[in-house]
């Protein structure tokens, strides 16, 4: 049954899949390429000095993807759900209602995940031609909230487009912007350090709010 | 040595005596237990002395009726009596206020989630999932229910002549609506649950839905509750009726008894309700 939500899941969101790809296979491409040229331009020493003095990374331009990504996932996969309540089809299915909608949001989490990876992989990997491991590692532990940032902003955007209430939605909106907010405070170089098992754990408490939405939703508020 | 008859030796069952019997009486009394309920159980759906708000604002109180088995029950109503409202508490989808609503002698609110396999649901609008094809809807819904069947699904598409690759998004009204009941006579429920069936339908296809709604339900002695607000189909497909009017049921009787030679099911309606 679980194989047949994903089965859904997918017939929904491949077109969506297939431009985030590309969006972001585009966006770490042209990274690399401005990097490359930094360094045929102005030299190897003098770019690594400048990215280790300055603690300039040239990777800014990657810092709001993951949460573009994560919110136009989220908009994809509950707005057709939400339009004319069709999320009552699922809810009506005969196999447990957190199961369902807790199988739909970890695929667009493993999903989500998987296309990060896919960054991380691009970043590491060629990097590593052109710069020390120590600068690839500083350039991960910089883009790794941010990463963060993009599934908690999911789960956000998730938990308010499923909230059945105007009024409460207010509300969502109030409290989850800060949040998400929270991992875009600075863009400075690997700051985060001290913070990732607080954000993992921001994470993990986001999670379960769309459920509560859902749990709101079967009671029938309106 | 002579041999004494022990009573306590022969008369009370040892350990593994007790164990068995246990065991035995266990497997066959639960499913036993099941089925007699099931056969006992003379009301699929139950709504008793239900109450129910928006907000501040009260829909109906202390509503209670019954659809017995291999019924189809129709309930009539103008809009903004409550109609939508009774189906989501039927479905589940809404808690009342107050009462229980009992659908197969569950409570909708502690069903358990298997269960829902017995019962179909059309929602207001034959919504369904418009991304999807006619051969990628059935592929998704058939692992769900138990008694699947796929033929009966195919047959219907192939009378409206539409094509597997066809996408729900594209096709008319009324082929969506043919979709959403091939696939609850794919899914063959014991109840169905039908919200406002004809919405945005032409009078030929709401033929072909009544009729071939009609044919199903008779074949396979199915109970169906359904709303509606052309009186004319129920007429055809009913065989009890509610009419409901703000906050109370003004009637609920066989149609047979609602239709004289000098009046019609709709007669009746405004006769009850009154014109607007």
């Amino acid at each position: 049954m679980l194989r047949a939500i994903f089965y859904k899941e997918w017939l929904k969101l491949r077109l969506f899949w297939g431009l985030a790809v590309v969006v972001h296979i585009a966006l770490i491409g042209y990274l690399l390429l401005s990097l490359r040229s930094t360094l045929l331009a102005s030299g190897v020493v003098e770019t690594w000095a400048t990215m280790i003095g300055r603690d300039i990374l040239m990777i800014n331009q990657l810092t709001y993807l993951p949460l573009i990504t994560g919110v136009c996932l989220a908009l994809c996969q509950w707005l057709p759900e939400m339009q004319a309540k069709r999320i009552r089809l699922t809810l009506h299915l005969p196999i447990d209602n957190q199961l369902s909608i807790g199988a739909m949001l970890g695929c667009s989490i493993i999903g989500l995940c998987l296309l990060f990876g896919l960054d991380a992989v691009l970043l590491a990997g060629f990097g590593q031609v052109w710069l020390p491991r120590e600068l690839v590692w500083r350039t991960f532990l910089t883009c790794l909230p941010w990463y963060l940032g993009g599934l908690i902003g999911y789960n956000i955007v998730s938990w308010w487009i499923l909230e059945p209430q105007w009024k409460i939605r207010c509300v969502d909106i109030l409290i989850g912007a800060p949040l998400v907010a929270l991992c875009f405070l600075t863009t400075q170089p690997a700051c985060y350090i001290q913070m990732f098992p607080w954000l993992i754990g921001l994470l993990l408490c986001t999670a379960c709010l769309p459920l509560y939405s859902i749990y709101r939703f079967k009671l029938g508020k309106q | 040595m002579q041999k004494y008859y022990n009573f306590w030796t022969y008369t009370i069952p040892k350990n593994w005596e007790i164990a068995f019997f246990t065991c035995i009486c266990a497997i066959f009394f639960v499913p036993l237990h099941s089925i007699l309920k099931y056969t006992m159980l003379t009301n699929l759906i139950e709504y008793d002395h239900v109450t129910h708000y928006y907000g501040k604002r009260l829909i109906y109180q202390d509503l209670s009726f019954s659809v017995p088995r291999g019924r189809i029950l129709g309930l009539l109503g103008k809009n903004g009596t409550g109609k939508t409202t009774t189906i989501n508490i039927l479905s589940g989808f809404i808690q009342p206020h107050a009462g229980t609503c009992r659908l197969l002698g569950y409570d909708t609110r502690t069903m358990p989630s298997k269960e829902r396999a017995r019962i179909g649901l059309l929602l207001e609008g034959h919504v369904q999932y418009p991304f999807m094809t006619i051969a990628q809807i059935e592929r998704f819904y058939a692992p769900f229910f138990p008694k699947w069947n796929k033929e009966a699904y195919y047959e219907l598409m192939r009378l409206l002549k539409v094509k597997d690759y066809q996408i729900l998004s594209q096709m008319s009204n009324g082929q969506r609506s043919q979709v959403a009941l091939g696939l609850l006579m794919a899914q063959d429920p014991e109840l169905l649950i039908l919200d406002d069936f004809s919405l945005g339908l032409d009078p030929g296809y709401r033929r072909l839905f009544v009729e071939y709604l009609r044919d199903f339900c008779k074949r396979g002695e199915k109970t169906v509750f359904l709303t509606s607000h052309i009186i004319q189909d129920l007429e055809r497909l009913v065989d009890d009726c509610i009419i409901m009017d703000y906050g109370k049921i003004l009637k609920q009787c066989p149609v047979s008894e609602l239709i004289t030679p000098e009046k019609t099911l709709e007669d009746t309606f405004i006769d009850l309700t009154g014109k607007y």
